[in-house]
C-alpha cells in the first residue's frame, strides 16, 4: 500500500510546527490551577462547616488572625499582587560551579470595576513582557484572589487550619474556599480547597495553593511577594496593549558542511568536535525560524455583524472571539524575517517511522548532547519574550533541563541527558576552527 | 484493587519529542488542519502531564497517549469549523490527488483515524483499538474497508 502512504503524506504533509515541550509543562501547571478553580466555581461551599468542627484554632485566636490578615489586605478598589513564578532557573558559574537561583516574577494590577489588568513579567529582575488588557477567562486565579479571599476574611468563612514555614517565613495556612467535589479519576467526592498562607509576623499574604483532601498538589504553591489593595490613584495602568504572538519554527534536514555552518552563523561556530564523550557528531542541521505577530482587534458595524453570523453558522474563516457582547477578530499572522542557526547533535540516530527514512531521527532517550546556536535570540527562545541573558562564563539551567549560555555574541542552547552533561558540554565547547576544525573531544 | 503504574514526566517528554511530527499529522487529519492538529497535540500532552498518575500501565504508554491525542483532535474538530473535503489542500500535481483526497477526507472518521494510526503511528491492531476505544477485531475490519475503498479510488485515478 505504498500508494496509500503517499496519498496520506500528500493529504497531511510533514508538519512545519516545532514541538514545544516547555509550553506543555507551563500550561499543564496553569491549567491544573484553573481547573481546580473552575470546579470550585461550579458548586457552592459545602465543607466549611465540617472544617469548623475539627479546627484546631478556636475563638478569639482564630478571629484575631483573620482580622489581622484582613487588615493587611487593605480596602482599596485595585488589587496589586506580585507572584514569584515556578518557572525560574539556576545560574551556574562554569569555573566555580557556584549556583544561584533565578526566579520569574509576575506583577499584576487588577481593577475589577473596569475589568482591566496590567501585567508585568520579569525574569531575574529583568522585564520580559508587559501588557495591558481586559480580564479574560484565563485570569481565574486573579479573579478568585479578588472575589474569594477578602470576602472570606470579611464574612468569617475563612478558616485557619495550621502553621507552617514557607520560604523560611513562619505562616498560618487559611482555607479560603473548600468544596466536596467528585474526581473523575475515582468518581468519589474529595475536598478541593484554595488556601492562602499569611506571615505569622506581618499577616501579609505570602503564598497560595490548592489542596485535595488537605494535600497540596505537586509544585502547586504560588509564592506571593506582595499582596495588597490600593487606590486607583496609586495603581499603575500604563503599559502596552496585548498582542498575540505566534511563533513558527522549522527544522530542515540539510547537512551543512563545516564551512556552510560558518556561513549560516556568520562566524565561527562553537562545537564539541566530531566526537564527544564517545558520541559521534551524528547530525548537523540548519535551523530556520520565523516569528509572526497578529494582534486581536475590536470590530464594529457591518464587519461585526458578518462575523457574528459566521460564528452562528460555524463558517468563520478568520479567528473570531465574542466577549461581553463585543466582537474581536485576529487576522492571519504575517511572518517576519527568517532567522537561522545551526544544530549539532551528538548521539545516536534512529529510523523515522513516519517517513521510513533510515537513521534520520535523533534518539533523545539515549545519551546525547544537542547544541543549538544562533545570533538570533528569537530562535533560541522559540519566539518567547526573552531579555534576561546569563553573564558570560555561566549557564542558565532551566526547569526544562536545558542550558543557555552566551559566548562571543553567539546564543547557545544545550540539551543533554542530564544537568551534569549540560554543564560538562558547556565547559568543553570550543570554536570550530580550533584544532583544524575537527578535533576529537572527550 | 488495581494500582496505577503512572507515567513519569520524563517518559512523556521522550514520547512527545520523538513522536511530535507523527502526532501532529494524525491530529491534523482529524482536526482539519495542521494548526488545529498541533494545538490538539499540545492539549493532549498537557492532559497527559496532568493525568500521568492515572496511566494504569496495562497497555503501552504510546497507545494511551495516542488516545489522548485522538480525543483532543476530535474535540478541536468539534469546536472549530471542520474543513469540507473540497477545502483540503490541493494535491493536483501528482495526477491522482483529487478523487483520492476527496475519498480519504470523506471516509468515516473511524476508518480515517485507523489509517493514519496505522501508517503514521505505526501502531499494532491492539494499540489502535486502545487508541480508538474499539475491539481489536474491529480494527482489522475497519482498515480492510478503508484499504478497499482507497485501492478502488487509486486504480481509477491512475487510469
Amino acid at each position: 500500500m505504498k500508494d496509500v502512504q503517499e496519498t496520506l503524506d500528500r493529504l497531511v504533509p510533514e508538519p512545519a510546527r516545532m514541538s514545544d515541550w516547555e509550553a506543555v509543562l507551563r500550561e499543564a501547571k496553569a491549567r491544573r490551577r484553573s481547573l481546580t478553580l473552575q470546579l470550585a466555581a461550579a458548586t457552592g461551599i459545602i465543607a466549611l462547616a465540617a472544617l469548623f468542627a475539627v479546627a484546631p484554632w478556636k475563638g478569639s485566636e482564630r478571629v484575631g488572625i483573620l482580622d489581622r490578615a484582613l487588615a493587611a489586605v487593605g480596602d482599596g478598589p485595585v488589587l496589586h499582587v506580585v507572584f514569584r513564578g515556578g518557572w525560574g532557573g539556576t545560574l551556574v558559574d562554569l569555573k566555580s560551579a557556584q549556583r544561584t537561583p533565578v526566579y520569574g516574577e509576575r506583577e499584576v494590577w487588577f481593577d475589577p470595576s473596569r475589568d482591566l489588568v496590567h501585567q508585568i513579567s520579569r525574569f531575574g529582575g529583568v522585564i520580559e513582557n508587559e501588557e495591558l488588557y481586559n480580564r479574560n477567562k484565563g485570569d481565574r486565579e486573579l479573579t478568585a484572589l479578588w472575589r474569594d479571599y477578602r470576602p472570606a476574611l470579611e464574612n468569617g468563612t475563612a478558616r485557619v487550619i495550621g502553621q507552617d514555614v514557607v520560604d523560611g517565613v513562619p505562616v498560618y495556612w487559611i482555607i479560603v474556599r473548600a468544596q466536596m467535589l467528585p474526581d473523575v479519576a475515582d468518581h468519589k467526592k474529595h475536598e478541593f480547597a484554595q488556601q492562602v498562607a499569611v506571615s505569622r509576623e506581618t499577616f501579609k499574604t505570602v503564598a497560595m495553593r490548592y489542596t485535595r483532601d488537605r494535600h497540596a498538589l505537586e509544585n502547586d504553591t504560588e509564592h506571593i511577594l506582595r499582596f495588597e489593595t490600593v487606590s486607583v490613584a496609586d495603581a499603575n495602568f500604563t503599559g502596552p496593549t496585548r498582542d498575540s504572538i505566534t511563533g513558527r519554527a522549522m527544522m530542515f534536514g540539510s547537512q551543512p558542511t563545516e564551512e556552510s555552518a560558518r556561513t549560516i552563523l556568520g562566524r565561527d561556530p562553537y562545537w564539541l568536535g566530531t566526537k564527544y564523550e564517545g558520541m559521534p557528531l551524528a547530525q548537523t542541521q540548519k535551523a530556520r525560524f520565523a516569528i509572526s505577530q497578529s494582534g486581536e482587534r475590536l470590530v464594529t458595524g457591518e464587519r461585526a455583524a458578518e462575523l457574528r453570523k459566521c460564528v452562528r453558522t460555524r463558517s468563520c474563516k478568520a479567528s473570531v472571539s465574542i466577549r461581553h457582547g463585543r466582537v474581536y477578530e485576529t487576522p492571519k499572522p504575517q511572518f517576519g524575517p527568517e532567522q537561522t542557526g545551526v544544530v549539532f547533535f551528538y548521539g545516536t540516530l534512529g529510523d523515522d517511522p513516519s517517513t521510513f527514512k533510515k537513521d534520520s531521527i535523533p534518539m533523545w532517550a539515549q545519551p546525547h548532547v544537542e547544541i543549538t546556536e544562533t545570533t538570533s535570540l528569537e530562535l533560541i527562545s522559540r519566539g518567547a519574550p526573552m531579555k534576561y541573558l546569563p553573564p558570560e562564563g555561566s549557564v542558565l539551567i532551566t526547569a526544562a533541563q536545558s542550558g543557555l549560555l552566551v559566548r562571543d555574541g553567539i546564543y547557545i542552547s544545550i540539551a543533554a541527558t542530564d544537568e551534569d552533561a549540560i554543564l560538562a558540554a558547556a565547559r568543553a565547547l570550543r570554536p570550530m576552527s580550533a584544532n583544524g576544525g575537527s578535533g576529537a573531544g572527550g | 484493587m488495581r494500582l496505577s503504574r503512572g507515567a513519569s514526566v520524563a517518559e512523556l517528554e521522550r514520547a512527545y519529542r520523538a513522536g511530535f511530527p507523527r502526532f501532529v499529522r494524525v491530529a491534523a487529519a482529524v482536526a482539519g488542519d495542521e494548526e488545529s492538529g498541533a494545538d490538539a497535540v499540545h492539549d493532549a500532552f498537557v492532559q497527559a502531564v496532568r493525568r500521568r498518575r492515572s496511566f494504569r500501565g496495562d497497555g503501552p504508554l504510546e497507545a494511551w497517549l495516542w488516545r489522548m491525542v485522538v480525543n483532543a483532535a476530535k474535540k478541536r474538530a468539534g469546536r472549530e469549523p471542520v474543513a469540507e473535503a473540497e477545502e483540503l489542500p490541493a494535491v493536483h500535481e501528482n495526477g491522482f490527488g483529487d478523487p483520492v483526497r476527496t475519498l480519504v477526507a470523506s471516509l468515516p472518521e473511524r476508518q480515517r483515524l485507523a489509517l493514519f494510526l496505522r501508517y503514521y503511528a505505526d501502531l499494532d491492531y491492539q494499540s489502535i483499538a486502545a487508541a480508538l476505544g474499539v475491539a481489536p477485531g474491529t480494527v482489522g475490519a475497519t482498515l480492510n474497508a478503508a484499504h478497499a475503498a482507497l485501492r478502488n479510488s487509486l486504480e481509477e485515478a491512475h487510469r
